[in-house]
């Protein structure tokens, strides 16, 4: 069959716009208000960010990074291998050692109000903390799964969640802590950048409905095989401390309202 | 004619396609790489490499393989070289593979250090200092005052105002938040009512509109009349100012005088001549009406001078005190902290002059992470405090001392905050 002449320019041209319009479109979106230009996304396959970022931020790759996964109501979650199987399970929260530019699976059951669903979360660590000597069990990046981000796994739904330090400077004054401060965005906006305007993206979280083929090849599906070692949760104290400066007798000081100024 | 112009179309619809379709084999081509003919023979040997349950490799070597061998290896086509290149290992894989049996990470203790706090002050807290702009008085009223800020102003003895800040302090406390997004097939629709229903067709019962924010923004922007009122070409057609200034003709008349003139003299004048008489009867005038005879006289005549000498005595006193000023130190009891932890901050000033200071105020302008737990100031020396809520979104603690503070002395204010 041949195709006749002007229907055959005419998909020439309409190739040329299919072509061009989205390569435009999509060096449009990545770029932030700075001027500063976002090659990746949360769409980008799971590993990449996470690859990139450890050589461009100079963050040691297989750094260990204490990561404590919280859950709504409880449940049990559960660290996997590249093999799926489990090597940390423990109530929720758990808290366990990962290795930093790893993509690792979890696994998310027994959430009461939600019967036998299991979950199959996956977190792509970017970045990782740099506390003082002998407390790195004490800061672990929170991952905070919502009660209403289980539904919409459970609705078939993809929650894609970047959770990044936040820049204290640009802190807002509210009491604000995960899982309140969390943001959402519609779904175009390039959520590295969004979290790279707004601190330093830490990781990503990727909530769905996709489970382990049970018959076929899970290549690939429980992350890229980084190390799972067990991390102490820390239990927060009780918040009385003392000063340990200013010995004098010291006197309060009469509080003037601002009415006396 | 008809007959060659599709011809010559169809030719160059064929050229383009095939155009087309050499560039995408040629980009493809590029996407895998270079042709290299060891690739090809690696893809070969892997096919004869021993997978579980088959022969060893010896056995595959030993195979009869007469036209392989020549493409793998150029120089020559032996057994040997058979046999060695069927023994084929995979590539370095990009990135180190850690077997979980054998975990060979260094410690999991993460050393950390005072650089820490200047390579990545995200994660900690800080208050004191003075950052950003500098704090001052400009004509009575105090610029610079950023969050974090804590200083003390005074008067020192001659009236002047003094701001002094003081050291920052900084708590390991990093803090998170998150961004999201839920994709799916309820992602940004929006049915804005129903607008059918049919029993027929269970399967779609009704149709949704999906609510366009832009349309009125479009139809309101209606800037046309906006332009033509801009116009303004009515104004140029009846003001003509060129041709006003044509018709003026200013040049002519000016000349014209100029020529009557000389002609009605009989001479020939030039420019030049002329403003040289001009400036010749000018002098003659200015001569004569400035130039007159004048006469000076001097008359000298006896002064008389009395001079009384008192005696004085100067007094002169060493004042060697030297001018006061302040020298703030601020404290905190933690170097680490989880939101929700007290803090208890400790401001340290001490007069290191040795005159007095006025006026007293050590001012702290908390982070926005910090919030003042009510009654928990204290001080060594009476004044009062003031806790003001600033348009930053911060508390800004304002701690007045009584009385003068006398040289080289000293004193504490306490504090304590939370840390959110």
């Amino acid at each position: 069959m041949r195709l006749p002449t002007s229907n055959f320019f005419s998909l020439c041209v309409a190739a040329v716009f299919v072509l061009q319009v989205p390569a435009f479109s999509y060096g449009q979106q990545f770029q932030n208000p700075a001027g500063r230009y976002f090659p990746l996304n949360q769409t980008t396959p799971a590993g990449v960010a996470a690859q990139w970022h450890t050589l461009s931020a100079g963050t040691t790759i297989g750094a260990p990074q204490p990561i404590r996964v919280d859950l709504p109501s409880g449940g049990t979650v559960s660290f996997l291998d590249h093999m799926g199987s489990s090597l940390e399970t423990q109530p929720a929260p758990a808290q366990a050692n990962l290795a930093v530019g790893h993509v690792y699976r979890l696994q998310v059951s027994g959430i009461p109000d939600f019967g036998s669903l299991e979950l199959y979360p996956s977190i792509e660590i970017l970045d990782q903390l740099h506390p003082p000597a002998g407390m790195a069990d004490r800061y672990p990046i929170p991952v905070a799964i919502t009660k209403d981000e289980i539904e919409a796994a459970a609705n078939g739904r993809m929650v894609t969640k970047v959770i990044y330090l936040e820049a204290p400077r640009h802190a807002l004054g509210a009491k604000r802590s995960l899982p309140e401060a969390t943001e959402n965005v519609p779904y175009r906006m390039n959520l590295l950048a969004e979290a790279d305007r707004l601190g330093r993206p830490m990781l990503i979280l990727r909530l769905g409905s996709r489970k382990p083929s049970v018959n076929g090849s899970n290549h690939g599906f429980f992350g890229t095989g980084g190390p799972i070692q067990p991390s102490a949760l820390y239990r927060v104290p009780s918040p009385l401390h003392t000063a340990g400066v200013g010995k004098a007798k010291l006197f309060p000081v009469r509080q003037a309202s601002n009415a006396g100024l | 004619m008809r007959n060659s112009v599709q011809r010559t179309i169809r030719t160059h619809s064929a050229v383009t396609l095939g155009l087309i379709l050499a560039i995408a084999v040629s980009t493809i081509g590029c996407a895998r790489g270079p042709r290299d003919p060891r690739l090809n023979a690696g893809a070969l040997e892997y096919q004869n490499m021993p997978r579980p349950g088959m022969a060893a490799p010896m056995q595959v070597a030993a195979m009869p393989m007469p036209a392989a061998p020549a493409r793998m290896m150029p120089p020559a086509s032996s057994s040997n070289q058979i046999q060695q290149v069927t023994h084929f290992t995979a590539s370095e894989p990009r990135q180190e593979y850690f077997p979980l049996e054998c975990h060979e990470y260094p410690t999991m203790e993460v050393v950390s250090s005072d650089n820490d706090v200047h390579r990545y002050p995200d994660e900690y807290l800080f208050d004191g200092g003075d950052r950003g702009m500098k704090v001052h008085y400009s004509q009575n009223t105090r610029l610079g005052v950023d969050t974090e800020d804590t200083f003390a102003e005074y008067l020192d003895h001659t009236g002047r105002r003094e701001v002094r800040a003081s050291n920052p302090v900084a708590i390991y406390a990093p803090r998170f938040a998150a961004v999201r997004t839920m994709t799916g097939p309820e992602q940004d629709v929006t049915i804005d009512r129903l607008a059918m229903a049919s029993e027929a067709n269970p399967g779609a019962a009704f149709s949704s509109r999906q609510t366009l924010a832009t349309s009125n923004r479009r139809s309101k922007a209606s800037g046309m009349r906006t332009r033509e009122r801009g116009s303004e070409l009515d104004t140029i057609d009846a003001g003509i100012a060129m041709l006003s200034r044509e018709k003026a003709a200013g040049n002519i008349f000016v000349l014209k005088p100029l020529r009557r003139s000389s002609a009605a003299a009989g001479m020939q004048f030039d420019h030049s001549n002329e403003a040289w008489l001009a400036n010749r009867v000018q002098k003659a005038a200015d001569w004569s009406l400035k130039s007159f005879p004048v006469v000076q006289a001097v008359t000298d005549a006896a002064m008389q001078m009395e001079a009384s000498f008192k005696p004085q005595v100067h007094v002169h006193i060493d004042d060697e005190k030297t001018k006061g000023s302040l020298r703030v130190l601020k404290m905190v009891d933690l170097e680490t902290a989880v939101p929700g932890d007290v803090l208890t901050f400790t401001i340290e000033f001490e007069n290191i002059g040795d005159k007095e200071l006025y006026n007293v105020r050590i001012i702290d302008n908390l982070t926005p992470r910090l919030r003042f737990i009510e009654d928990s100031a204290g001080a060594d020396r009476k004044g009062r405090m003031i806790v003001e809520d600033t348009d930053q979104g911060t508390e800004m603690l304002i701690f007045e001392l009584e009385g003068k503070l006398d040289g080289k002395a000293k004193g504490i204010v306490e504090f304590k905050a939370r840390v959110l």
